[in-house]
């Protein structure tokens, strides 16, 4: 009994840190795994200098192919002697000045840097390079990773990336740049002489969206236990993370490791049965389809999952199709349609106001006065409406701005003018409110009824 | 379980104990927020225990009032207390720039430690990088996880470009078991950006229902009772105890919802004014003028007061219990009891034409032979009224101090001199708010600045009757 408990609160724990922390597994990208690796190979073993930009849609997996390419090389040990890799990130290295400061770092470059004066942002960079390069014959090469490569485009005179490419180009010392970033028009944000540095490597990645039955057996690999020998294969994969120096590089700090975990055969073999059926089964079909419809990233179908295994508990032990619906159920529905059934009847009210006054005046943008008066006709002859005062009202309308349901056409308009005349547009389609009149509890029926028509 | 034999078990069977974590929050948390514990339970399962890996940020949200805060503070309090856990709880609305943000995140978060080195020297983060930078130090340290809680995180969206994005991923940047918390009354999809964020689980606190509002309300009753029996007099205390049920309670509160339930959903707000005005629900029953079971009777009593508190929602206006809960703040009221000087009066009139009628038809409605007007189609179709496009809705234009004064002269029947007094009485307008400048406030004396009316139609009819001018008929959307 308490075994079982024990193998649940395990198995749990297990799939919740795979799913969370395995950042070097790749599937899929064939070629484009083997492209990034054979450049880096070149630059680690033949000294040449490159750059290349790997870019896909957020959740495609850009980042996780380069862990897993440098953890293939990372076996390797000659890689490991002659490369050094520096990671940046476009959120964080908001401006060159910081780039270059934890590039000197990442370097270990600190303590030969300290004290010069450099003349500029290129002599700055020379000289690190170069001291790579003092010793022996051969120097070491540098991989430069620009995670959200589009962000270092908005730096002052992209002083970063053409330094980077220009000495990618001019042969000065072998460095390899890899930018990552999910916006396709990257190109034409560089500025001429950057772009004409860059060797216009592209490799795009993008979910195969074409496979339905991929995306299923994604899922299944997802949710089921390895046997032990699987297990023991993925922990020698990462052993070599070890030989990360970076202290940039944090995904293997907390990478997922297999090591503690032991899972008994009978409960393994037990556990993916059940999710072999629950997957053949028509309903868990139908919610994984839509699902594969909304998203077809794995980020996406692994927070899913995420949520999914977290519901398992002693007296759940298993996922069942009735939790693989409900959550899919939630994915499903609209937000704001969520926020419109909690809001109440007077405010619900308005809102119907402004949708007849968007339909008769073909999304118009209107005020206060103009949404009262349209709402002070129908609480006349409404008998719930009845009696309700300008002041609530105007507190209704500004709820429905607090909660962007309703937005002012200029934000800056403030102040000049009155807030009952402030001119604003509605954030919502009709369907939306037609759909919240529909599912609100207890609406009186003639609210309901005025939904239909503006005619009182 | 007896803690002693939970205590000797712990060794043989650890895991077990381990997964009881999150039951134990669920437990706790339970009986604080009725109503909510599928979010709780959600949010056990997902950060309910440090030994499991935490996703990277769990978007909650939902209206105001509905426990957000509260509930997230609950949480983190409990796991802080059960688990060792470091937490963060700010306010984005206080962290009015980035740094002030993660100084504050830094300072929460490395309350333990900064024991050893004192409070003397709080971390800096000067940028993202270098706030990730000390995350990342903390790494290796026996802390099993970190939670950091953002309230009102709309306003992230204001601060650097950076701020959202980086919050979005910090678990994979810094390497450690940490949670972004985030809350907010809007949903997810008004914080995408042009590039796109990362993934994050949201989970809706849905707004209470009825049913469930009374059982919110309800459960203030014994507090109640106990506070109305001790302000009771001697001989009514009686009275007082035989009519303080849990029945009478429940049928004032359906009485109250039945008032306030379409106009106000905020548990909160509603039960701040539901404590307010039991007392003069009460009243009768304390006077013997009416039984506690005569609810028909009782609901007389008390609609006209539930009505006027009405008015007052939102407004936190405290008063002592049992006065009559609002004043009369009706437009006539006020417009009668302002104090104005007879010129003034028709100045506040004038500015109400000059805003609210265009210049063209100046010469129509104050001239005396305005000469004969052709009535073309054109004209008549621009004239068809049109209630939404009237000018008293669309707001008030600006005019000119110029127009002003000719309004004034043309609709004031006998003549005045153009003194210094009357032109005080332009500025004294402007003090009371009754007009308000829209440009050229330093170029009174070129006749350049520009004057606005800031009354309503109401106000100025009532103002209107005093002196006995009709405004409406002055007015181009009512002719």
């Amino acid at each position: 009994m308490h075994d079982s408990v024990q193998e649940i609160a395990k198995t749990r724990r297990f799939l919740k840190e795979r799913l969370q922390r395995d950042y070097t597994t790749v599937r899929g990208y064939e070629s484009e795994r083997n492209n990034v690796r054979q450049l880096l190979q070149r630059t680690a073993e033949m000294g040449e200098s490159n750059s290349l930009l790997l870019i896909g849609p957020r959740g495609a997996g850009k980042t996780t192919l380069i862990n897993a390419v440098l953890t293939d090389l990372l076996e390797n040990k000659s890689f490991v002697d002659n490369t050094l890799i520096v990671h940046l990130d476009g959120n964080l290295h908001t401006d060159d000045r910081i780039a270059l400061k934890s590039i000197t770092v990442q370097m270990r470059l600190e303590n030969a840097a300290d004290g010069k004066v450099f003349g500029s942002f290129a002599e700055n960079l020379a000289f690190l390079l170069q001291c790579l390069k003092a010793g022996d014959k051969k120097s070491k090469s540098v991989v430069f990773v620009l995670e959200e490569f589009d962000l270092f485009c908005t730096h002052h005179n992209q002083t970063l990336l053409y330094n980077l490419f220009d000495v990618s180009q001019s042969a000065q010392a072998p460095i390899c740049v890899l930018g990552v970033t999910c916006r396709l028009d990257v190109i034409e944000l560089l500025e001429k002489r950057v772009k004409s540095r860059f060797s216009h490597r592209q490799v795009f990645l993008f979910p195969s969206a074409n496979k339905f039955e991929d995306y299923v057996s994604l899922f299944q690999h997802l949710v089921s236990l390895p046997s032990n020998k699987e297990l023991q294969a993925a922990v020698d994969r990462i052993d070599s993370l070890q030989m990360f120096k970076s202290d940039a590089f944090t995904f293997q700090r907390n990478h997922f490791d297999g090591v503690e975990y032991a899972f008994d055969k009978k409960h393994v073999e037990n556990w993916n049965k059940q999710i072999e059926k629950l997957i053949k089964t028509p309903a868990a079909q139908k919610t994984l389809q839509m699902l594969y419809d909304f998203d077809v990233s794995e980020a996406f179908l692994k927070t899913f999952t995420f949520r999914l295994v977290a519901q398992l508990k002693a007296d759940a032990p298993h996922i069942t199709v009735e939790q693989l619906t409900a959550l899919g159920a939630q994915y499903e529905c609209d937000d704001k349609v969520e926020l419109l059934c909690g809001l109440s009847v007077l405010e619900l009210c308005l809102l119907i106001a402004i949708k007849h006054h968007s339909s008769i005046y073909d999304r118009d943008p209107f005020n206060f006065e103009i949404i009262f008066g349209r709402f002070s006709k129908f609480a006349k002859v409404s008998t719930t409406m009845q009696g309700v005062e300008r002041a609530i009202v105007l507190k209704a309308f500004e709820h429905l701005r607090i909660v962007e349901l309703i937005m002012p056409l200029s934000s800056s308009g403030m102040g000049k003018v009155q807030k009952e005349f402030e001119m604003h547009k509605m954030a919502l389609t009709y369907g939306q409110i037609q759909q919240a009149v529909q599912r609100y509890q207890a609406l009186p029926t003639e609210v309901a009824q005025w939904a239909q028509s503006s005619i009182i | 379980m007896h803690p002693l034999n939970l205590a000797r078990n712990a060794g043989s069977w650890p895991q077990l104990i381990k997964s009881k974590q999150m039951e134990n929050i669920c437990a706790a948390l339970e009986p604080q927020f009725p109503c909510r514990e599928s979010a709780i339970t959600t949010l056990a399962e997902l950060i309910g225990d440090c030994n499991e890996a935490y996703p990277p940020a769990i978007y909650i949200y939902g209206h105001s009032g509905t426990g957000k805060t509260s509930l997230s503070k609950a949480f983190l309090l409990q796991c802080q207390q059960q688990q060792k856990v470091r937490t963060a709880q700010l306010n984005a609305i206080e962290c009015y720039t980035t740094k002030i943000l993660l100084e504050n995140v830094l300072d929460s978060l490395s309350q333990e430690n900064s024991e050893q080195q004192l409070a003397a020297e709080s971390l800096r983060a000067d940028n993202m990088l270098e706030f990730v930078e000390q995350l990342r130090r903390w790494h290796g340290s026996k802390v099993r996880g970190f939670l950091i809680a953002v309230d009102n995180a709309e306003r992230l969206r204001d601060m650097d470009a950076n701020v959202l994005p980086v919050l979005l991923r910090l678990q994979q940047l810094t390497g450690l078991n940490l949670c972004v918390l985030l809350l907010s009354q809007l949903p997810f999809e008004k914080y995408y950006n042009k590039t796109g964020l990362s993934e994050i689980i949201s989970l809706h606190l849905a707004q209470y229902n009825k049913t469930e509002t009374l059982r919110i309300l309800s459960s203030d009753f014994d507090q109640m009772r106990r506070q109305m029996l001790q302000q009771m007099k001697e001989d009514q205390l009686h009275l007082a105890e035989q009519a303080l049920t849990p029945d009478f309670y429940s049928n004032y509160l359906n009485l109250f919802l039945s008032v306030f339930y379409k106009a106000c959903r905020d548990v909160p707000e509603l039960q701040l004014t539901a404590r307010k005005c039991f007392a003069i629900y009460l009243q009768p029953v304390l006077d013997g003028s009416v039984e506690c079971t005569d609810v028909s009777r009782l609901w007389r009593h008390i609609a006209g007061p539930l009505r006027a508190a009405l008015t007052q929602i939102y407004m936190r206006i405290d008063k002592p219990l049992g006065e009559p809960a609002v004043e009369d703040q009706s437009v006539r009221k006020l417009a009668q009891s302002l104090e104005l000087p007879y010129y003034g009066k028709f100045l506040l009139i004038a500015a109400f034409l000059a805003s609210h009628n265009s210049a063209k038809q100046d010469k129509r409605l104050f001239v005396k032979h305005h000469g004969k007007q052709r009535k073309r189609m054109q004209t008549v179709n621009a004239r068809a009224k049109n209630v939404d496009k009237m000018s008293t809705t669309l707001g008030p234009k600006s005019f000119s101090i110029d127009r002003l004064l000719a309004i004034f002269y043309a609709i004031l029947d006998e003549k005045v001199g153009l003194t210094c007094n009357l032109l005080s009485q332009i500025s004294t307008l402007v003090h009371l708010k009754l007009l308000s400048f829209v440009s050229g406030e330093q170029n009174i004396m070129d006749g350049s600045a520009k004057l606005q009316c800031t009354v309503g139609l109401d106000f100025v009819v009532h103002i209107g009757k005093v002196v006995g001018f009709n405004v409406r008929q002055y007015l181009c959307d009512f002719m």
